[in-house]
């Protein structure tokens, strides 16, 4: 290779220097990353709210009109060219739920193309009785899917049901829709304090209005435009008007069909009242009627019951005869039967008698057949005793020895039972045989016995001749007997014969009774009958009679509701007829997408960033490029000597620059590129997450420019390439002799401070030698100040921007809204609610203050701006209303009381109208009324537009009859105490909702912590660069004096000494730089200040003064930091190397 | 002992896969007082012996001897020290700082010894009192060099150590800064060590070293140097 060599130097010469052209390189990557990066971001976020829009077919107009939309609106607007979509939809403004949210419910059809929802969890609803809420915080953090809310009407005589098919809603999803794509607020409402919460989305088919509420259109050729393009604003505007002018020319037509069909209904109405009024008639007589034929019914019946009164009592007599029959019959039989029975008694007597004597007579024979008997037996026995005594006397014949054992034991059982005096015949015996008793003894005993046998026989022999002679007595006694037995058999069958008779004659007359009976019996069951048919009969009629009394009831409470219903009716119909006298044409607004609250935020916080992203990056950039510039002009002066040497070798011009622009090429390419691609990715997404808390968008569509792509490469490579060639050029011109010859070195020259002797004589050596060098190189130290200025200034915009935007919520919220909390109150609450109200209020105890307000929306415009809106505050005690809010001039500080004279308007307001004190602000109700309203002080105020004004100037220059509808709250408690108040509170009539500035601040604070974000960036970036500019310029004073710092380190500096020889001067300009920072940050953060100024809001002007802390810490922290690293690289000089060469 | 001794002393130096020898295994001996130079062609090593000897470079292998310490042994806070308080180092391109006077590039030096001489009569020593209040630029290559010498005097130095002195001068100047040398060497007890590759210069030196080839060939002492009057190159 021909160039080897040199390619070689270039490669060599990065190389050798890689902290240099890595410097280079992340200088020019931080300007183009930065600058394209802050410059994408406004236009990224255009393009994915205009995509987002797009894909949700976000309307481009929304009309509303006073009297709602029929279908005569809707075919005019199809009919109109330039109209693509037309959809029609409802929408009502309700509270909902238990905290009483306020909330706008939408229609929604699944067939309907526009204002499509995204569907952050569950889904829509599909069928009646499901809601879809806002996805909003506030709503997500208090609802559940499956939740069952309720709604509930601002004024409690309002009836929903007459804006809704139902008040109860199961929530099947979360939603956010582009209509309400900011998470910030949700727009204005009639209702409650003003102020919508959410959105809630239910079917179409669960509103119960008669005509659309809203109707939203989209233009032909519209979604292709970028909505934030003039061209769209343009044709929008264009086409919104041309609606406007369609429906205005149309509201004659709608105000006349109105009052025809209003006419025709009234019409229909009287017919309909007229024909209730004849039913009516009709009723009346068909009851009349009933009546007569009842009559005639109760007449026939009576007639009926008196017939059969009658047969009864013929009954009854009959009853009588048959029953004193029935008892002369009974009296005569018992009467013979008596008599007859005691005849049978006395016969019976007899018969008693003769059986008695009869009994007698046997019972004597019987006696006498025993006698007989008793005194055979005796006679027997006798004779049986006699034959033993003989036998016994026998055995005393016999000696004792020779009777047999078995005869003794027989004698002494027989003769046990014979006793003696004392003794029995066997003891006597039993001695005899065992020899006690002699013989003759016994002999004699038994003689004496036997003498006694003897005379008893002879006793019973006279017994039984005495026995005949009884018997013949008997036989006599019986034949008497027998003969009165004849006698009474006779009487006997007489008595029977009498008794048969008697029981004919009875069965005769009982015949002829039951006979009897037999009739009259066939008379009572005719009678029942009779009766039982009558009976039926009554009944019959008295339940017609009952019926009859029903009808007569119910006609006549009908009838009065009737009557009343028709004098409704005619009163309603009268009414009518009236509100038709007096109906008006129907107004229509029409709102265009641009005109969307939350678009013109969104659009305003997109243009903030851009206004951002024009001066940050411009002196981003600028310093950038410039530290680069330097820094290339510096390596190449450095070369000098190179540079003659080759031009010396005959090298040509392009080939020995090739090398500069090589090195210059490669470390601004590289660095742009990076730059380039790390700026349109990394910083706009960084910064629109920060947003994303702010908007419910998708994810950020990054682009890339064209535009700042050109911008940015032209300026790195004119920082880096053009500037190698300029420096370059000028070089190569010159003789190489001139060129190896060293240039001359710096002529050490003495500074102005030396002619200043009595400073300089004070200053020690070190301090003289820095002073000295400090000026020697006028360009590096320029250099130095104005890059670490750029950087600092940049800081201490940052911090200012996070100051200004952070003090902006302790301002607004601390100083100037010096209540607590804001209480909205229901304006038509009963004199009951606001007493029980006041007394809740004052029995409070954390309460401190409280003052009754009217706080109403007004808006204001001026030429060349857009309508603000407006917030008037009228106290009820105008000297009290200080304690509450801050009214005082920024300024001078001077307080400000409210007057009669004028209103006193906020700092903002005036600044953007141009509105001094005296002038006459013109201010536009909701009626669409202008109220002009002089202006007597401009009071402190950083968020949103109040004007404040007296009761009387109110009365007088606005509305006559004021009712206060909020209330301020002052008091000294905690977070936990103001939610207990708060949930007391809401159970008072009269309160709608209470709002606490603490969570207020809050939110506020979280919504400006985005913009923060932001500025983080921007103090990160600029303390960034700060590093790499304070780094690249400290190197270039290094490397260019290389050769001092060796020397002194030969004499013997320390390494300290040596680094502090730099860093001494270093540090003076970087303090020089902090300064001139300073006085730069200052201009920079109020000009950036003016571009982010919102309409609505104000920045606090004033800068902190530890904004220039921070600059100046971070600054002066950087340039140690890189000193410490000068120190080691220092350290390792080669001080031989140095000090070698003749340079 | 002598002031200076250098005993056996190695310095190589690696230069991608070769290794160069600077120095041998030098050794030689220096007296105080004496005016003594270094002789040698370029590249034969005399730079390193130099620098080895004032404090900025360090001995691979050997011993260093200066005043009875061994400063091969010493950290780099003692090299610096050693530069600080016991050696005057004059160059051959002066390395004056060009942003200071010639008094002040003077007062550069003192402020940091501790038994510095007074500047004024340091300046005065080598005839520079009128031009103490120029700039380096606004100087002479031999005033410059005056200068440098001055500043290293000033310092009060136990060792004045010269590179190449009068490299950069002509004849004249040379035999001026030459003498301005020996002066102090002689006068001021001061050892002063000059290196050169002019061999003239050699013979009015106290002693002579020659080094060739990184190796020390010969010392010569001379009993009566010559005058830089006598001495022709």
């Amino acid at each position: 290779m021909k160039k080897t060599a040199l390619h070689k130097l270039v490669i060599r010469e990065i190389l050798n220097s890689k902290a240099r052209f890595f410097s280079i390189l992340v200088l020019i990557l931080l300007g183009v990353g930065f600058f394209v990066g802050l410059q994408a971001t406004g236009p990224n976020m255009l393009t994915t709210a205009n995509e987002y829009f797009s894909n949700q077919k976000l309307y481009d107009a929304h009309v509303q009109s006073t009297l709602g939309f029929e279908d005569g609106e809707l075919e005019l607007i199809k009919a109109y060219d330039h109209a693509e979509l037309v959809e029609p939809g409802y929408s009502q403004d309700v509270l909902v739920g238990e905290s009483r949210h306020v909330m706008k419910l939408i229609s929604y059809h699944p067939e309907k193309q526009l204002n499509q929802y995204s569907i952050e969890s569950g889904r829509l609803p599909e069928k009646s009785g499901e809601i879809a809420l806002d996805e909003r915080d506030m709503i997500r953090s208090q609802y559940e899917i499956g939740d069952q809310v309720t709604l509930y009407p601002d004024r409690d005589e309002t009836d929903l049901l007459d804006q809704f098919e139902r008040t109860e809603f199961e929530i099947v999803g979360f939603v956010s829709s582009p209509r309400y794509f900011t998470n910030e607020s949700r727009g204005q409402t009639q209702i409650a304090g003003g102020q919508l919460d959410a959105f809630g989305v239910i079917l179409e088919e669960d509103f119960n209005i008669a005509v659309y509420t809203d109707l939203f259109i989209t233009f032909a050729g519209l979604s292709e435009e970028d909505t934030f393009a003039d061209t769209y604003r343009d044709l929008s505007q264009k086409y919104g008007t041309d609606i406007e002018q369609i429906l205005a020319d149309y509201a004659p037509e709608r105000l006349a069909g109105i009052v025809a069909e209003a006419e025709n209904e009234i019409r229909e109405a009287e017919a309909e009242i007229a024909a209730g009024r004849a039913e009516l008639e009709d009723t009346r007589e068909e009851l009349t009627d009933a009546r007569i034929k009842l009559d005639d019914g109760h007449e026939a019946i009576a007639e009926a019951r008196a017939e059969i009164e009658q047969g009864y009592l013929e009954l009854i007599d009959g009853e009588v005869d048959y029953q004193q029959g029935l008892a002369e019959l009974k009296l005569e039989m018992n009467q013979a039967e008596a008599q007859l029975e005691a005849g049978r008694a006395e016969l019976e007597k007899e018969q008693e008698q003769l059986n008695q004597g009869l009994a007698e007579i046997e019972a004597g024979e019987t006696e006498l057949s025993q006698a007989t008997t008793e005194v055979e037996r005796q006679r027997e026995e006798l004779l049986n005793q006699q034959a033993n005594i003989s036998r016994l006397s026998d055995v005393l014949q016999v000696p004792v020895e020779l009777i047999p054992e078995e005869d003794i034991e027989w004698i002494l059982t027989e003769t046990k039972a014979i006793k003696l005096n004392g003794q029995t015949l066997a003891d006597l015996f039993g001695g005899y045989f065992s020899g006690i008793i002699p013989a003759g003894q016994v002999e004699q005993v038994l003689s004496q016995i036997s003498a006694e046998i003897h005379e008893g026989l002879i006793q019973v022999d006279e017994a039984i001749v005495e026995i005949d002679v009884q018997r013949s007595v008997l036989q006599a006694g019986r034949a008497e007997l027998e003969a009165g037995q004849v006698l009474l058999d006779k009487a006997r069958a007489e008595l029977t014969e009498q008794t048969e008779l008697l029981e004919r004659e009875r069965l005769s007359a009982e015949s002829k009774l039951a006979e009897a009976r037999r009739a009259l019996d066939q008379g009572w069951q005719e009678y029942n009958e009779g009766l039982a048919l009558l009976n039926e009969q009554d009944a019959e009629l008295s339940d017609a009679e009952v019926e009859y009394e029903d009808g007569l009831a119910t006609f006549e409470a009908e009838s009065a509701d009737a009557l009343d219903e028709i004098e409704t009716g005619e009163a309603e119909i009268d009414d009518a007829r009236a509100e038709l006298a007096d109906l008006a044409e129907p107004t229509y607004y029409t709102f265009l997408r641009t005109d969307h609250g939350d678009v013109v935020q969104y659009t305003d916080n997109a243009g903030l960033l851009s206004e951002l992203a024009t001066i940050f990056p411009a002196v981003f950039f600028a310093v950038a490029a410039l530290v680069t510039l330097t820094t290339i002009t510096r390596m190449i002066e450095e070369q000098r000597g190179e540079i003659g040497t080759l031009k010396a070798l005959g090298y040509r011009d392009l080939e020995i620059s090739i090398k500069y622009y090589v090195y210059a090429l490669g470390a601004s390419l590289v660095g742009t590129i990076l730059g380039l691609v790390l700026g349109y990715t990394f910083l706009p997404v960084i910064i629109f997450d920060a947003y994303g808390m702010m908007y419910n968008l998708p994810d950020l569509m990054l682009g890339n420019y064209w535009l700042y792509t050109i911008i940015a490469t032209a300026i790195s490579m004119i920082s880096t390439v053009v500037t190698a060639w300029f420096v370059l050029r000028s070089d190569l011109r010159s003789q190489p002799a001139i060129l190896m010859r060293p240039k001359a070195p710096k002529i050490g020259k003495r500074i102005l401070l030396e002619r200043m002797s009595f400073v300089w004589r004070r200053l020690d050596f070190i301090k003289k030698v820095t002073a000295r060098n400090l000026f020697r190189y006028k360009q590096r130290m320029l250099m130095t100040i104005v890059g670490v200025a750029g950087c600092a200034a940049l800081i201490i915009a940052g911090f200012g921007i996070k100051g200004a935007v952070e003090g902006l919520v302790d301002l607004q919220f601390g100083d100037v809204m010096k209540y607590d909390a804001l209480v909205v109150l229901d304006d038509e609450a009963n004199e009951d609610a606001k007493a029980s109200y006041q007394q809740f209020i004052k029995s409070s105890a954390g309460i401190e203050q409280d003052i009754s307000i009217l706080q109403q929306q007004f808006e204001v415009s001026i030429d060349g701006h857009p309508t603000q809106s407006l917030t008037v505050m009228v106290p009820e005690d105008a000297e009290a209303f200080s304690d509450f809010v801050q009214l005082k001039d920024r300024k001078s500080g001077q307080d400000y009381q409210l007057t009669d004279d004028g209103a006193i308007v906020t700092e903002r307001l005036a600044d953007l109208f141009d509105l001094k004190v005296g002038d006459l602000l013109t201010i536009v109700g909701s009626d669409n009324q202008s109220y002009p309203i002089k202006i007597t002080a401009i009071t402190e105020n950083y968020t949103g537009h109040y004007l404040y004004m007296t009761s009387a100037l109110y009365r007088t220059e606005i509305d006559e009859s004021l009712n206060y509808n909020a209330g301020l709250l002052k008091h000294n408690q905690d977070q936990t105490w103001e939610n207990q108040f708060s949930e007391q509170l809401m159970l008072e009539d009269r309160v709608v909702t209470v709002s606490f500035i603490a969570s207020m601040t809050e939110s506020f604070r979280d919504s400006m912590s985005s913009l923060n974000v932001v500025v983080v960036v921007l103090i990160l970036s600029a303390a960034g660069l700060a590093f790499v500019v304070l780094y690249n310029l400290t190197n270039i004073n290094v490397s260019e004096r290389i050769r001092e710092l060796s020397t002194i380190k030969v004499l013997g500096f320390f390494d300290n000494e040596v680094t502090m020889y730099i860093y001494r001067e270093n540090l003076v300009l970087t303090v020089m730089g902090i300064i001139a920072g300073s006085i730069f940050g200052r201009f920079l953060f109020s000009f950036v200040l003016e571009t982010i100024a919102m309409d609505n809001m104000m920045f606090n002007p004033a800068l902190h003064w530890t904004s220039y802390l921070y600059a100046g810490l971070l600054t002066l922290l950087f340039s140690t930091f890189v000193m410490w690293l000068m120190h080691h690289k220092l350290k390792r000089i080669d001080m031989i190397e140095a000090l070698k060469s003749n340079e | 002992m002598s002031f200076v001794r250098v005993v056996d002393e190695y310095k190589r130096y690696q230069m991608g896969d070769s290794t160069i020898v600077a120095n041998n295994g030098v050794s030689f001996e220096i007296e105080q007082g004496e005016f003594a130079v270094i002789l040698g062609p370029s590249g034969a090593g005399k730079s390193t012996v130099l620098n080895i000897l004032g404090g900025m470079d360090q001995p691979d292998e050997g011993e260093v001897w200066v005043d009875g310490k061994n400063i091969a042994t010493y950290t780099t806070r003692q090299l610096t020290e050693y530069r600080r308080d016991e050696i005057g180092f004059v160059f051959q391109f002066y390395n004056l700082v060009p942003n200071l006077t010639a008094r002040e590039n003077l007062e550069l030096a003192t402020q940091i010894s501790p038994d510095a001489l007074d500047i004024d009569d340091v300046l005065d020593g080598v005839g520079l009192t009128h031009r103490r209040d120029n700039f380096p630029a606004q100087l002479s290559g031999g005033e410059q060099q005056r200068v440098a010498i001055a500043r290293a005097l000033a310092k009060n130095p136990k060792l004045l150590l010269c590179d190449e002195p009068t490299g950069a001068l002509d004849l004249e100047t040379g035999k001026q800064i030459l003498r301005l040398l020996q002066q102090t060497a002689h006068e001021t007890k001061t050892t002063v060590i000059v290196i050169t590759h002019n061999s003239s210069i050699a013979s009015m030196a106290d002693r002579v070293v020659y080094i060739h080839d990184a190796k020390v060939r010969e010392i010569v002492e001379n009993p009566r140097p010559r005058s830089v009057d006598e001495i022709e190159w």
